[in-house]
């Protein structure tokens, strides 16, 4: 059982002339919660991307302790022709899991998606997508999670739960790291500010 | 198991998005339609003819499908989710290419012989015709795949992708193409056959290896 | 790596390439252009008219060696994907760069050349032929080499695109080789086997290989030129670059 989930070390990035980060290290522990901070565009989505591996930095290391990552982006990651109970059971194969009906449809009705099961994702409001990704990315079982803006287009409601959920997950052996803007920070979670430099 | 349901599942997709997935067909049927209108007593009085319009037809049809392959997976951020399993990537991509040669390969390899003895074609060179698609048609969708896929995410990509995967295609065109010639012109033609097994074979082991990394570089932009 | 000479292994660094190879680069232009002289003039001039062509066989002086080395870069651009992929190699990828705009220049001279010679022995320019066209789709693979890397905007992506590319696009080169053997076709069969007779005449053969061999020397004088432009344009903002920047100006 390793301690960390994932470290960065000296992590440089810039992207055509601007600088985003340079000499960036963080390590997230086992049950720890990262919330990164700061104004749109000071690298929060790249730094995400770059720790899930999704993007190369210019130059640094990223260790994953775990595999695979659960990321949770801008875009939703559902198909929008097949429906929520349809995405859901991809996101078990995925991770080869057995689909479990059951666990699926508690997790379901904890976010109020119940009667939307059938459902085709394009008929959903982007709130209701946003809690349907929460779902996938339960079904999944990651240990590491990596959010970014995890809070949008939820209502209070919704990102009151999303607060406790990931206090859970953090709570039985999970780690999460999350970029947001939201105007109350996350309890427990160790902040890291971002500045435009 | 795991296999046969995401197989199922990318089925699934390419039946709900209904007519979209139907268009390469129609497209082919209409323009051997068209070429066979057009170049009928060539048509009649040689064979050779026909078949070189059904080859260089799939060829078309398999570039009109293959721009969608990777495009909705993309945009909708399920292909970023995809390249982040590493252990479930090269099922999840075989798993699409076979689905899109179900879709697109196997009606071709039955309707260009078809056409073919509609057309007043022998019966054995509409098999051998048939033949070489079925082992040109996968092919195809591989070597299209990896080329579409180092486009993913690109703008311009579309129309990029004709110039790039034409020349591609020159090999699998000329062997599959050659194969039915010599079989009309009563000559032997296996060593030409075995070509196309070869690059069948190459391509469908090494590509979706390939195309896993391909696809995960494709998120980097 | 550790098996090449130590003033090889220094080539890798980009700064060491860019103050090496210079003196090599103008011996390559000047070994290139004499050799090509002399070898054309020798051809044009001092070697009796063919047989059956009378004098415009001069062409394949120009031709022959062109077309050669129009598939050679390609195959040496699929092993620098090779190198590029197994071992992350920066000057692979420079070279690729470099390499793929000649290899495309070498593959229209090589069509060009061929049509001027096409229209008196064939009595026509441009015939779709087996090794016509597929030279045709070897100029395409080229451009297709040029314009993806300029599609790309991330360069590590671009390079990887590249190499995968390259060495996909290497499966149509036996088949431009040998498409003479296996498909009928109006252009001969080639003349020089790398192991084998040569079937053509001694007096011919001089100035040829002349040629052939002075085409390689200025080949690769232009590719190094290249790949030292983009040594540097890679690497404007590192400090060796300023340096010599401004030890020119001094």
């Amino acid at each position: 059982m390793t301690s960390t989930h994932l470290t960065v070390t000296n992590l440089c990035c810039r992207p055509g002339s601007q600088e985003l980060f340079d000499g960036l290290s963080i390590s997230v522990a086992v049950g720890e919660t990262i919330e990164l901070r700061g104004p749109n565009g000071c690298g929060k989505t790249t730094l995400l991307r770059i720790m899930a591996g999704l993007q190369q930095p210019d130059s640094g290391d990223v260790i994953r302790y775990v595999e695979p990552i659960g990321y949770l982006g801008h875009k939703f990651g559902l198909t929008s022709i097949l429906t929520v109970q349809e995405n859901l059971r991809w996101a078990s194969m995925l991770n080869g899991t057995k689909f479990d009906t059951a666990r699926a449809q508690d997790l379901l009705e904890t976010f109020e998606l119940r009667t939307a099961t059938n459902k085709l994702i394009q008929e959903l409001s982007a709130g209701q997508k946003r809690r349907c990704s929460l779902v996938c990315l339960l079904i999944g079982e990651y240990k590491l999670w990596l959010l970014d803006e995890p809070f949008s287009s939820l209502d209070s409601q919704g990102e009151e739960l999303v607060r406790v959920l990931i206090q859970e997950h953090c709570k039985t052996g999970g780690s999460a790291v999350i970029a947001s803007h939201s105007a109350s920070p996350l309890a427990h979670a160790a902040q890291v500010e971002f500045g435009i430099s | 198991m795991r296999f046969g349901a995401l197989y199922r599942r990318e089925l699934l997709i390419e039946v709900r998005s209904g007519v979209e997935s139907i268009i390469p067909i129609v497209f082919f049927i209409i323009v051997v339609g068209i070429f066979t209108f057009a170049l009928n007593d060539l048509i009649s009085d040689d064979s050779k003819v026909l078949v070189s319009v059904i080859w260089i037809t799939t060829l078309f049809t398999s570039i009109l499908s293959l721009d969608n392959l990777f495009k909705r997976d993309h945009a909708d951020g399920t292909l970023a989710v995809a390249v982040l399993h590493t252990d479930a990537l090269v099922a999840i991509v075989v798993a699409k290419l076979f689905a899109h040669w179900t879709l697109t390969g196997i009606p071709l390899t039955i309707l260009g012989p078809l056409i073919g003895l509609m057309s007043g074609m022998q019966l054995e060179h509409a098999a051998i015709l048939g033949l070489t698609l079925l082992i040109g048609t996968p092919t195809i969708t591989m070597l299209g795949a990896l080329v579409t896929a180092l486009l993913v995410g690109l703008g311009r990509g579309g129309e990029l992708l004709t110039v790039l995967i034409l020349p591609m295609y020159i090999p699998i065109l000329l062997f599959g193409m050659g194969v039915c010639h010599l079989n009309i012109d009563s000559a032997p033609y296996t060593s030409e056959l075995l070509w196309c097994l070869a690059l069948l074979s190459g391509s469908i082991t090494v590509i979706p290896l390939a195309l896993g990394p391909v696809l995960k570089l494709s998120q980097d932009s | 790596m550790k098996f090449l000479p130590s003033w090889m292994q220094r080539l890798a660094s980009p700064q060491y390439f860019f103050l090496d190879v210079k003196v090599w680069i103008v011996w390559l232009y000047v070994l290139g252009v004499v050799g090509l002289l002399v070898g054309s003039i020798w051809g044009l001039a001092f070697v009796p008219a063919e047989r059956l062509q009378g004098d415009s066989f001069r062409i394949m002086f120009v031709h022959v060696p062109v077309a050669i080395f129009a598939q050679i870069v390609y195959i040496s651009i699929a092993v620098a994907g090779v190198v590029h992929l197994v071992w992350k190699l920066k000057m692979a990828d420079v070279y690729m760069a470099a390499a793929a705009p000649v290899g495309f220049w070498l593959t229209a001279l090589a069509l060009g050349s061929g049509m001027i010679w096409g229209m008196p022995t064939w009595g026509t320019p441009w015939e779709w032929d087996a090794r016509i066209v597929t030279t045709f789709i070897l100029l395409i693979l080229y451009l297709g080499l040029i314009v993806l890397r300029q599609v790309i905007p991330n360069p590590a992506r671009a390079t990887f695109a590249l190499s995968i590319l390259a060495i996909v696009g290497a499966i149509n080169i036996p088949i431009i080789k040998y498409s003479v053997v296996w498909f009928e076709t109006l252009h001969q069969p080639a003349s020089i086997e790398l192991f084998g007779e040569i079937s053509i005449d001694a007096i011919y053969r001089f100035p040829l290989f002349t040629n052939i061999a002075s085409v390689f020397i200025l080949t690769a004088g232009i590719i190094l030129a290249n790949m030292r432009f983009e040594t540097i344009v890679r690497n404007a903002s590192k400090t060796w670059v300023r340096s010599w920047i401004q030890g020119r100006d001094r």
